[in-house]
């Protein structure tokens, strides 16, 4: 009797543990679906979305908004040639000082930085992922020695180690991708670091351990699907700062390729000269298209952080 | 607190030593000859020798560290490439002063503003204040500073006669004409920062005021403000003596777009112009000296933050 009871208790107790789980799975999806819920009914997200979108559509197909080649020089009806004309019907956006149409190559010129930042930004992460994940899981000498090299490099602003190593190493545009994703591994590896440090001390990582479970599957399989929403967030702050740098790049005029190609940092490197002059069209329309691509990819970074907190 | 501050500067000596090893490693791993790249594909062999000796390419490796650490510990980086007779540390020293007059002033104007932001939406936490403090600064500081400074000069500059489109003073300027020229390039800083000082003073004081210690005092019955005052804004303000510590040597040297633009002859200006003229000894010794102000900054946060919270001490370095 006292050992049925004993059996029915353990019974009761395991099915009560089952229970917990299955209604511990169905919180998580639940979380996720409720985060999901918050993060694409937040304003800032769409917002950011739709700034995104519209130039995402500028690069892939500019030829569908554009009426002028952004290398070609605008006439009027009488087939005069318009040069440095202030907005008007037939350039929306003015003239430049060679007469191109600043609307067409405002739309031209986002190409070379959605051609670049998005991959520096996944070679960063990558990288980063991997260092972060060794450095927060192992802990040790490893992640002492790490730690310093990382701390060195985030004491040079990255703009100028991003000088430093343009100069010596040429000016293309592999070099400046491969720099801009150097510089962008310690950041991702320390935050990835940090996440891993925190996951790394909690139960399920402990009977991992006591499971016997090797080394590498506790980091693939148990601690990384685990902060894959610190990585996302990351992602899209780093590519945020990615833009911001190739701009800056380009604009001091340290980026590869051809000046006459359409790039809204050479564009505005080009003409700013011309503002003092009353002549602020050529500068201002790729200027503002900067920031508004910037700002959409951090008010997307944002409402994602905010939505995996809620 | 001293074994903190002993262990705390033994941590900044170990990265300037690493730094100085990464800059002397960029020339040497550069793929082909890294003389030619700078020198351009049409240089002179006698200039390809010149620019290779600039570069310090001709000794080993080990003596060109040692090299570097001699002239960074007696801080004296030989002679200029493009202006041979001109010390770097001259050069470097005379735009650090420029750099300095500029930094200071944008502080003086953008540390007040941003934490009085910050608190004041910390306070107002969820209303509208809060989220157009927020909001607003997010954008103004995800832009690039040299597209703030263009858009400023277009609509302040051109049009208002009172700001002035060069930083640089005329030689001989008064007190207040200099800083009338500095405006603008200091509105930029200020545009470019205040988003992200104001959000993380926001933070610590919400972290803070929801603390056990300001419940407990707003329980006695004290007053917001004296709840403030005694309570609050020390423990509030950590987080943002930090972030000014680390964004210092951004400022002194990362705001080169920023120089260029207001043509402000300031390091990253300087840094900007020795890339150009392939002046690599000048180039070095402006990252380096924008390394030491960082270290130098952090530091003297840390220090602050020290003596601001005792628990701090425990943890040398801040991380982890």
């Amino acid at each position: 009797m006292s050992d049925d009871t004993h059996d029915d208790l353990d019974a009761d107790a395991i099915d009560a543990a089952d229970e917990a789980e299955i209604a511990a799975q169905g919180t998580r999806k639940q979380i996720r679906r409720e985060q999901r819920r918050v993060l694409f009914t937040s304003p800032g997200f769409i917002i950011g979305a739709l700034i995104l979108l519209f130039w995402a559509v500028s690069a892939l197909f500019p030829g569908l908004l554009t009426e002028w080649g952004p290398k070609e020089f605008v006439t009027d009806s009488e087939g005069n040639g318009l040069v440095r004309t202030s907005p008007s019907g037939d350039a929306w956006f003015g003239t430049d000082a060679l007469g191109r149409d600043v609307y067409s190559r405002v739309i031209h010129g986002v190409r070379p930085i959605l051609q670049v930042a998005p991959i520096a930004t996944i070679l960063a992460i990558g990288v980063g992922t991997l260092v972060g994940l060794t450095m927060g899981y192992f802990l040790g000498w490893v992640d002492e020695v790490l730690s310093r090299i990382i701390e060195s490099i985030l004491s040079i602003p990255s703009i100028l180690m991003a000088i430093l190593v343009i100069f010596t190493f040429g000016r293309t545009d592999a070099v400046v991708t491969g720099t801009i994703a150097l510089l962008f591994v310690p950041p991702v590896a320390r935050t990835v670091r940090a996440a891993t440090l925190a996951e790394a001390q909690l139960d399920y990582v402990t009977s991992a351990k006591m499971r016997g479970e090797r080394s590498l599957f506790i980091i693939a399989r148990e601690i990384f699907p685990n902060i894959t929403g610190v990585i996302v967030v990351e992602f899209t702050v780093r590519l945020g700062y990615a833009i911001f740098t190739l701009a800056t790049l380009a604009f001091l005029g340290l980026s590869g390729g051809d000046v006459t190609d359409p790039d809204w940092g050479v564009d505005v490197s080009q003409s700013w000269g011309l503002v003092v002059t009353d002549v602020w069209w050529p500068t201002i329309f790729p200027a503002v298209a900067i920031a508004t691509l910037v700002i959409g990819v951090n008010l997307i970074a944002d409402s994602i952080e905010k939505a995996l907190r809620s | 607190m001293a074994k903190y501050i002993l262990r705390r500067i033994a941590l900044s000596l170990i990265t300037l030593v690493i730094i100085l090893v990464i800059v002397t490693l960029i020339p040497n791993i550069a793929p082909g000859d890294p003389a030619r790249k700078i020198a351009g594909g049409t240089a002179s062999p006698e200039r390809l020798a010149a620019v290779t000796e600039s570069l310090g390419l001709n000794d080993s490796v080990p003596t060109q560290l040692g090299n570097l650490f001699k002239d960074t510990f007696t801080l004296d980086f030989g002679e200029a490439f493009t202006r041979p007779g001109e010390s770097v540390m001259g050069l470097v020293g005379s735009a650090l002063w420029e750099s300095t007059k500029l930094v200071v002033f944008a502080l003086i104007l953008l540390l007040p503003l941003s934490i009085a932001g910050g608190m004041l939406a910390a306070y107002k936490k969820d209303t509208w204040i809060d989220r157009t403090i927020v909001n607003v600064g997010l954008a103004l500081s995800s832009v690039p500073e040299f597209v703030a400074g263009v858009i400023l000069l277009t609509v302040l500059a051109v049009p208002v006669d009172f700001f002035k489109v060069s930083a640089d003073a005329p030689a001989g300027a008064g007190f207040f004409t200099q800083l009338q020229h500095l405006l603008l390039p200091a509105l930029t800083v200020v545009t470019v920062y205040f988003g992200y000082i104001a959000r993380i003073t926001r933070a610590g004081t919400i972290t803070a005021l929801e603390s056990d210690y300001a419940r407990t005092a707003f329980m006695k019955g004290l007053n917001t403000e004296s709840v403030f005052r005694k309570h609050v804004q020390r423990n509030a303000l950590q987080p943002t003596v930090a972030v000014i510590g680390t964004q210092l040597g951004y400022m002194f040297g990362g705001m080169v777009g920023l120089e260029l633009v207001f043509n402000y002859p300031g390091l990253g200006r300087l840094i900007l112009d020795a890339v150009r003229g392939a002046d690599y000894p000048v180039l070095r010794g402006g990252v380096l000296i924008v390394a030491i102000i960082y270290m130098a900054a952090t530091l003297v946060a840390d220090l602050i933050i020290a003596w601001m919270n005792p628990r701090a001490r425990l943890t040398a370095g801040g991380e982890s």
